[in-house]
């Protein structure tokens, strides 16, 4: 009898928790059938102790861009298989904002291993910037090798502004019309160049401005 | 710009064809198609495509020529320039005779200021059998970004053999208290269907950059009268006083004859590159939109600039709801909202269109099809 009660008191349980995982946001925005496998995704990060925004936020995106329910559930999986890689590289101690960082690295291009190698460089710091620079630099038709390498070479020293304004120059140099490798070779000879120069206190001193090459 | 330039391009073609037409055997018109690959000084190497319509009177007192081009580099952004020259010779006094020419040029590139030149020389001409000589002075007004009175002296000689033409000269132009002198030597070999231009030239002062030694070959392969085609590389030297830009390429193209019979004797294609780009050029937008994101997580500012009557923003920090922004001016459009530290994942979408990814953001694609932009928020 006693066991017959804790079955009764376990069912009648089932739904207040079902309901509980619900995602809210979700709601009027995806089919429900779509809306159940999501939550079921999601369900399974929280309990990986993955990031469960982004999966949340790309269901959403796939929604406001008026994508299939089938759509949405893959891009969904898919970003928390990525998420998965970035945290097994990042490790279990790694933030939110750095696995999703991590995860747009993957996507980007990079390699579960080359998140590992990036992760050792940079012992001081968090992985985000870094993560998404490189992200940045692949995506932005960077060999992945190439920026594979920037990265590592910047990785143990940059703070991440500095980090950011050497993406943004990469960027800018690029959309001026310079091919993605020579804006980043140019750059990360500025960067040394700068580093030659610093003052003993890290003040750039007499650096020379940046070179202002790009495409006709 | 594209269809402007292109429109003007096509009618200057057009003109140079009506107007052909109605001369004689003397004139000729040609149109130079091509592409090349083209390293201004100061500029990163970049593919460009040629489109070079030109016109050429050859009498025996006088000469009149004039060609526009139009490029477009491999960014997008593009030249047109024009050029217009003409010489008249006098009478021979003996072995000595006068020449008196001038040219005119203009060039725009993309939305900066344009450049131009007016200039005029004269020439006194010693003339052997097979060999000759020449002293000239020339001056005029240079226009753009660098408006200058150029002074240029100039001395040559020149002989020529079976099937072989030299030429050498040295000229010294001075412009606005700068100058340069230039020493060039010129060959062309002619045999059957093929001629070769070369062009070695050394320039041992300048105050204006771009010292040190250039060189051009050309070649002209004629398989008709009609038709022929144009292989040209090397690099040239910065012309201040016309608006030239120093630069190396190598160009390939076809010559094709609109009227008259001759292809030869014309400057090839890559002469329509000696115009082509001014040291300052602008940056063209691929976006419509552009975006700018200022302050600390706490209060990001997003700012986009873009002509429009409405600007909307959606992005993962709106839960990819649609956000209105509000209108600083009618090219600025602002949002201030928190936005967590972190990679983040947006769209715009100006007067209700469609939505797309200003620049300032990193472009991926996505798995739905439509692109986004990537922030990060630090």
């Amino acid at each position: 009898m006693r066991r017959l009660l804790g079955l009764v008191a376990l069912l009648a349980a089932m739904p207040v928790v079902a309901a509980h995982a619900q995602e809210q946001r979700l709601a009027g925005r995806i089919s429900d059938d779509a809306r159940v496998e999501i939550d079921m995704v999601l369900d399974s990060a929280r309990g990986e102790g993955l990031p469960v925004e982004p999966l949340v936020d790309r269901a959403l995106e796939g929604a406001a861009k008026g994508a299939g329910a089938d759509l949405i559930v893959r891009a969904v999986r898919r970003l928390r298989e990525e998420l998965r890689i970035a945290r097994a590289a990042f490790g279990d101690d790694a933030a939110h904002p750095e696995v999703t960082a991590g995860a747009s690295a993957l996507r980007a291009g990079a390699t579960q291993a080359d998140l590992v190698r990036l992760r050792e460089i940079r012992q001081v710091g968090r992985m985000t910037v870094p993560a998404a620079v490189l992200a940045d630099l692949i995506a932005a038709g960077v060999p992945s090798d190439t920026a594979i390498a920037a990265v590592m070479v910047l990785a143990g020293d940059l703070a991440d502004a500095q980090y950011l304004a050497f993406r943004r120059n990469v960027e800018q140099d690029i959309a001026l019309g310079a091919s993605p490798s020579s804006a980043l070779s140019v750059r990360l000879s500025v960067f040394s160049a700068a580093e030659d120069n610093l003052s003993p206190n890290g003040v750039p001193g007499t650096a020379s401005p940046p070179p202002r090459k790009r495409k006709p | 710009m594209t269809s402007r330039v292109g429109s003007a391009a096509v009618f200057v073609t057009f003109l140079i064809c009506q107007v052909g037409s109605q001369l004689g055997a003397q004139t000729v018109g040609t149109l130079d198609l091509g592409t090349s690959i083209v390293e201004y000084d100061g500029f990163l190497l970049s593919g460009a495509a040629v489109a070079a319509p030109a016109i050429h009177y050859d009498g025996d007192r006088a000469t009149a020529g004039a060609q526009a081009s139009w490029v477009i580099f491999e960014s997008g952004n593009e030249i047109l320039q024009f050029t217009a020259a003409g010489a008249w010779l006098t009478n021979p006094w003996g072995r000595w005779r006068a020449e008196f020419s001038g040219s005119v040029g203009a060039g725009k590139y993309e939305g900066e200021t344009g450049y131009g030149h007016l200039l005029a020389r004269s020439r006194v001409h010693y003339s052997g059998v097979r060999a000759g000589a020449w002293f000239g002075i020339g001056t005029g007004q240079s226009f753009g970004d660098f408006n200058a009175t150029p002074v240029e002296l100039s001395f040559g000689s020149w002989t020529v053999q079976d099937r072989v033409a030299l030429a050498g000269s040295i000229t010294a132009t001075e412009l606005s208290g700068a100058g340069y002198v230039d020493m060039i030597g010129a060959a062309r070999w002619t045999s059957g269907i093929v001629q070769l231009d070369f062009q070695a030239g050394l320039r041992p002062v300048s105050d204006v950059g771009g010292k040190g030694a250039y060189g051009e070959v050309a070649a002209l392969i004629s398989f008709n009268n009609k038709i022929a085609m144009t292989l040209s590389a090397g690099r040239y030297q910065s012309d201040p006083a016309r608006g030239v830009l120093g630069a190396k390429y190598f160009n390939i193209g076809v010559r094709m004859n609109l009227f008259g019979t001759r292809t030869r004797d014309i400057p090839t294609i890559n002469r329509a590159m000696l115009r082509a780009a001014s040291a300052l050029i602008a940056t063209a937008h691929v976006s419509p939109a552009n975006l700018e994101i200022t302050g600390s997580s706490r209060s990001i500012v997003l700012r986009v600039t873009a002509p429009a009557a409405s600007v909307e923003l959606m992005g993962d920090f709106t839960d990819w709801q649609p956000v209105r922004m509000n209108k600083i001016n009618d090219t600025t459009w602002e949002l201030t909202m928190p936005i967590p530290s972190g990679i983040h994942r947006l769209n715009i979408r100006i007067d209700g269109a469609e939505w797309l990814v200003p620049t300032g953001t990193r472009r991926v694609e996505t798995d739905f099809g439509a692109p986004v932009g990537i922030v990060v928020i630090p």
